[in-house]
């Protein structure tokens, strides 16, 4: 077998991963760095983000006021040391994109415009119209191309951490073409696989979210921490769950019920101003109120009855009307496009359906402010770490700033790393590999299965949203842990009816399926042990937060049974824990 | 830093030229359906263009009478008269008829396809086709004119 | 074939190494209005067979990867709706004029070098701001470029054109497109560079303009436009070459 090596391997070629990838070159132009990525770099998920990016650079800005939204909004579970590291390098590594290229949306006097989103007190969300991820991977992955000191692994699928010696040296990654799988063998390893969402079955996320770098990260014994704190994001379009942008309600778009009443109102988040007031929409105020309690809200609704049936479940109305044709066209263009296409509306003339929708997952693999995991050579940024800056509920525009904060982070501190580090133990690493080959092979060649993936994916999604969803309670979370834990049996007698090399996607939907598994049991077991209410996660049966006990993140580990939960504290500087005001007010 | 571009040599910079054996294969066995010979029948769209490209064949044809005019000319006024009788011959009638029909037509799409080739921007929207387009127009009426003018007058 | 009110018949272009004819595998889907048709080619993969083999990521028309042709045509399949077509039978191949690796996926990566080699990427000029501060660009300065920075990378444009389907060399309309992107822009001073390659044999002269990579592009981006730009700059270039032979650039 023979082995590829490398300084300094990036799993993942998403925003987080190409913004490591140039930050390597930033820091030493002589280490080589290859990137591997199950699809085309521009392909990430990362192109799917819409609104924009948060970081302060407006005069009437502090970084103060955006340290308070981020914690506060976070439930006070993000780490604050992180959060302030965070913000103060937000605006540099923006403006640093706006100098690769990235065409922001305008001032007249051409300077980078912003506007407001959610949870946040003062308009600081940069954006690129409704394409805002879009733009900032395309300018990220086309900036790449000039550092030829990077190799890309294009459709390359990482499927094993190889580590020796207490370290992770590489991955053993097959080939999408050929099917081949080869030991990559690095000095430093980055993952940025991002988030998972596809572990739930109505979800913004996008087929390729499937959490595989957090599952690595677990299995070769890193902590996920916080799995339990998953997003709902209050408006996406029923049926195919496609996100319609928080900044649709930052231009002024407002949420209303089947009674035409603005239900917002109703649940602690302040007094509606009518849509021609000039404050409308006030800041962390109604429709600017958080995600986690906008999504909260709607089940209210959906109690009371106060929402709409659909063929695809029920919905409420998101209104921009008022906005009139030519704004739209100007700020939200794509919220017109998706949701004539997908939505069967055109929102200049009617309201569009919405209901919440999983987005974002906060947990991830347990890192810290340098964006070291816990295994030495082992670095992760992006949607699949978790440092922690969104605690238990991340706010809107704070995930794409954080793929460049701590992207750029990890590949400083890799790329330092390993030019401390060699590579040792090779023919350790290839003999994982090849266990590695003999897994893979086995599953191709199990002609004695009986499982199809699609159904146990059916079967798994349905278990998180019944047991994992909006509210939680211990008997739903206790079935939901038992159905993986089932699944995780059944999945081992998968049949596959594709046995080529070349492409063979039924082989990596199963393999996803497989790092799905690890992760549907890491959120389901992690949520069933913390027994209070906090951001994203509420719980019926615990309905209150409860510092006491739970101002904690949790951490899961990978055992041969149900994975270990333990705890560790967090880091408070200067914000105490207090109540989250929304509505008016701190 | 050194300069990013200056590091641009070749891909064969890592020790891994071997994984490029299947990219760079000799023989590339694999299908490459493509649009085909009859492309210009997959649409009207496609047809329009073949259309617009067959009529330089007629300019062309044109082209090789008019340098017979000029060669004529300079031979002689005799040679020229015959040349001119040749040119009122029916079949060349219809053929310089057609040429003329056809470069209209290739006018008319020239022109209208020039603001895509120039586009200028009123603030922050492009101006109108019709300012790019009616000066074409306007000229070409105002040349065509002063030229049968010279003929008629 | 026959018609069955809520289902409707795909026919589906298959391929795998070393295979020498054309193969075509045929499925009954059931109809579902909202569908479109990924969604379809998902049905069968999840219920079917599971063989088949496609890319697609975002399902939102945004990441560029389900371009496929559809009765002939290339189209996102995450956005054509199986409605335009009830109850005609859908014919999906691999998208035209690249090589095909297996099914439905064709093989990118040439276009990846024809991107590469427009050099896409913002060249600095003199004026660069300082680290803490942003390139002033007014609205009026975006807007010149904007239309051209919307390029997914679908490639339908090159599925689409003769010049590419011919001559496999042409650099094609997205990445001319992207360099006119850059070009344009307030902030770059790359243009010279970049002409070299739309000037070079397969530049922008292999365009005839046939215009079907605009028509056919889902994001407006209009590549049939950039490319005649291009030319018209490229004849100024070839011009003042010519009247400046030493040219002081
Ligand atoms: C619809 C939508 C809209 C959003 N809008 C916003 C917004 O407006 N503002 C904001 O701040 N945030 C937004 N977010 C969140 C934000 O976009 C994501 O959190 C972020 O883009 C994640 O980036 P990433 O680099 O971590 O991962 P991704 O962009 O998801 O990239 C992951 C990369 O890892 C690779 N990969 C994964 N697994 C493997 C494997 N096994 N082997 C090899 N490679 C692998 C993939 O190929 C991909 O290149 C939005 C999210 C969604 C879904
Ligand atoms: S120009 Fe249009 S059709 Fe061509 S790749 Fe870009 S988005 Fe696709
Ligand atoms: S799946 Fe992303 S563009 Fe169609």
């Amino acid at each position: 077998m023979r082995s590829i090596k490398h300084d300094i391997l990036i799993i993942g070629g998403g925003g987080a991963g190409l913004r490591a990838a140039i930050a390597v070159s930033q820091e030493n132009p002589d280490l080589d760095v290859a990137v591997v990525s199950k699809v085309y770099p521009m392909r990430s998920h990362t192109v799917a983000a819409e609104g924009g990016m948060a970081a302060v650079i407006k005069p009437n800005d502090s970084f103060e006021d955006h340290i308070y939204d981020t914690v506060s909004g976070s439930d006070w579970l993000a780490d604050q040391d992180a959060v302030e590291f965070f913000v103060r390098t937000a605006p540099s590594e923006l403006i640093q994109l706006e100098h690769w290229g990235c065409p922001w949306s305008r001032e007249s006097d051409g300077s980078v415009a912003v506007r407001p989103f959610g949870g946040m007190q003062i308009e600081r969300t940069w954006f690129a119209a409704d394409k805002t991820g879009f733009h900032v991977l395309h300018s990220l992955f086309q900036t790449t191309l000039k550092y030829r000191s990077l190799q890309r692994y294009d459709e390359w699928m990482a499927l094993r951490l190889l580590t020796h010696d207490g370290r992770c040296q590489g991955v053993a990654a097959m080939e999408l073409r050929t099917g081949r799988i080869v030991p990559i063998l690095a000095k430093a390893v980055i993952m940025c696989t991002g988030g998972g969402g596809r572990v739930f079955p109505f979800t913004t996320n996008a087929a390729i979210k499937t959490g595989d770098g957090m599952a690595l990260a677990y299995r070769a014994g890193v902590a996920l921490k916080d799995m339990e704190f998953v997003q709902y994001h209050p408006t996406g379009l029923p049926g195919t769950g496609i996100l319609i942008t928080e900044a649709a309600r930052g231009e002024g778009g407002i949420l209303v019920n089947n009674k035409g009443h603005r239900y917002l109102s109703d649940y602690d988040l302040g007094k509606p101003l009518p849509i021609d007031h000039h404050d409308h929409p006030k800041n962390r105020t109604m429709e600017l109120g958080p995600r986690d309690r906008l999504s909260q809200a709607f089940i209210h609704e959906q109690t009371k009855g106060n929402v709409f049936e659909g063929p695809h479940g029920t919905y409420v109305h998101l209104d921009v009307r008022h906005l009139g044709e030519s704004y739209i066209e100007k700020k939200i263009p794509f919220v017109r496009e998706l949701s004539n296409n997908y939505g069967g509306v055109d929102p200049v003339h009617e309201p569009i359906p919405v209901r919440p929708v999983v987005h974002y997952m906060m947990g991830g693999i347990d890192t810290d402010i340098e964006a070291a995991t816990t295994l030495p050579g082992l670095y992760a940024a992006g949607e699949c770490a978790c440092v922690s800056i969104n605690g238990a509920n991340r706010l809107g525009s704070n995930s794409l700033t954080e793929l460049l904060v701590f992207g750029a982070q990890a590949g400083r501190n890799a790329a330092i790393f390993a030019q401390q580090h060699g590579i040792s133990g090779e023919n350790d690493l290839l003999s994982q590999t090849q266990d590695e080959i003999n897994r893979i092979s086995e599953l191709l060649g199990n002609r004695a299965g009986d499982e199809k993936i699609a159904d146990l994916r059916n079967i798994m999604t349905s278990a998180l949203e019944e047991g994992a969803g909006i509210y939680r309670n211990a008997e739903g979370m206790q079935k939901a842990c038992t159905t993986i834990t089932e699944l995780r049996k059944r999945s081992k007698n998968l049949k596959l009816d594709d046995t080529s090399l070349s492409y063979n996607t039924e082989l990596t939907s199963a393999i996803e399926l497989d790092f799905m598994l690890d992760i549907a049991e890491t959120v389901t077991f992690s949520a069933l042990r913390r027994k209070e209410s906090r951001g994203s996660h509420q719980r019926t049966d615990f309905p209150e937060r409860d510092d006491d006990e739970f101002l904690k993140h949790s951490l899961a580990y990978n055992t041969d049974d149900a994975p270990r939960i333990e705890h560790k504290d967090v880091v408070i500087t200067n914000l105490p824990p207090a109540k989250r005001i929304y509505g008016g007010g701190k | 830093m050194t300069d990013p571009e200056k590091r641009r040599p070749s891909h064969n910079l890592h020790s891994n030229w071997w994984l490029n054996h299947t990219r760079y294969r000799q023989r590339d066995t694999r299908p490459r359906p493509d649009l085909g010979a009859t492309w210009w029948l997959r649409g009207s769209s496609y047809f329009f263009v073949f259309i617009r490209e067959l009529t330089s064949v007629f300019i062309a044809l044109y082209l090789i009478l008019f340098i017979g005019l000029i060669a004529a000319l300079y031979i002689g006024a005799e040679a020229y008269n015959d040349y001119m009788e040749l040119l009122w011959s029916p079949p060349l009638t219809v053929i310089q008829v057609f040429t003329l029909l056809f470069a209209l037509f290739h006018t008319v799409t020239w022109f209208n396809l020039t603001p895509k080739a120039v586009r200028i921007l009123k603030g922050e929207s492009p101006i109108s086709p019709l300012f790019l387009i009616t000066p074409l127009y306007i000229v070409w009426l105002g040349v065509s004119s002063i030229v049968l003018w010279m003929i008629f007058s | 074939m026959t018609v069955d009110t809520d289902r409707i018949p795909l026919k589906i272009s298959r391929y795998t190494e070393g295979q020498t004819t054309d193969g075509y595998d045929e499925y009954m889907v059931p109809y579902n209005e909202d569908w479109v048709v990924l969604d379809a080619l998902n049905y069968i993969k999840d219920y079917v067979d599971g063989s088949l083999a496609y890319r697609w990521s975002c399902r939102m028309g945004v990441c560029g990867s389900c371009g496929m042709m559809i009765n002939g045509k290339p189209k996102l399949t995450c956005s054509a709706f199986l409605s335009e077509y009830y109850p005609d039978p859908i014919v999906v191949e691999p998208l035209a004029n690249f090589r095909v690796e297996r099914d439905l996926i064709v093989d990118m990566d040439d276009f990846i070098h024809k991107l590469d080699s427009v050099k896409p990427w913002l060249i600095e000029g003199d004026s660069v701001p300082p680290a803490n501060r942003e390139y002033k660009q007014t609205p009026a300065q975006l807007a010149k470029y904007k239309q051209y920075s919307m390029c997914i990378n679908c490639t339908l444009c090159y599925s689409a054109c003769p010049v590419a389907s011919n001559e496999p060399e042409f650099v094609g309309p997205a990445a001319i497109a992207l360099a006119q992107r850059y070009n344009l822009d307030s902030r770059d001073s790359g243009k010279e560079q970049r002409l070299d390659v739309l000037m070079a044999n397969e530049g922008v002269w292999d365009c005839t303009f046939v215009g079907e990579c605009s028509n056919v592009c889902p994001k407006g981006v209009d590549p049939a436009a950039a490319i005649q730009q291009a030319k018209l700059e490229s004849a100024l270039a070839y011009a003042k070459s010519l009247i400046m032979p030493k040219g002081n650039k």
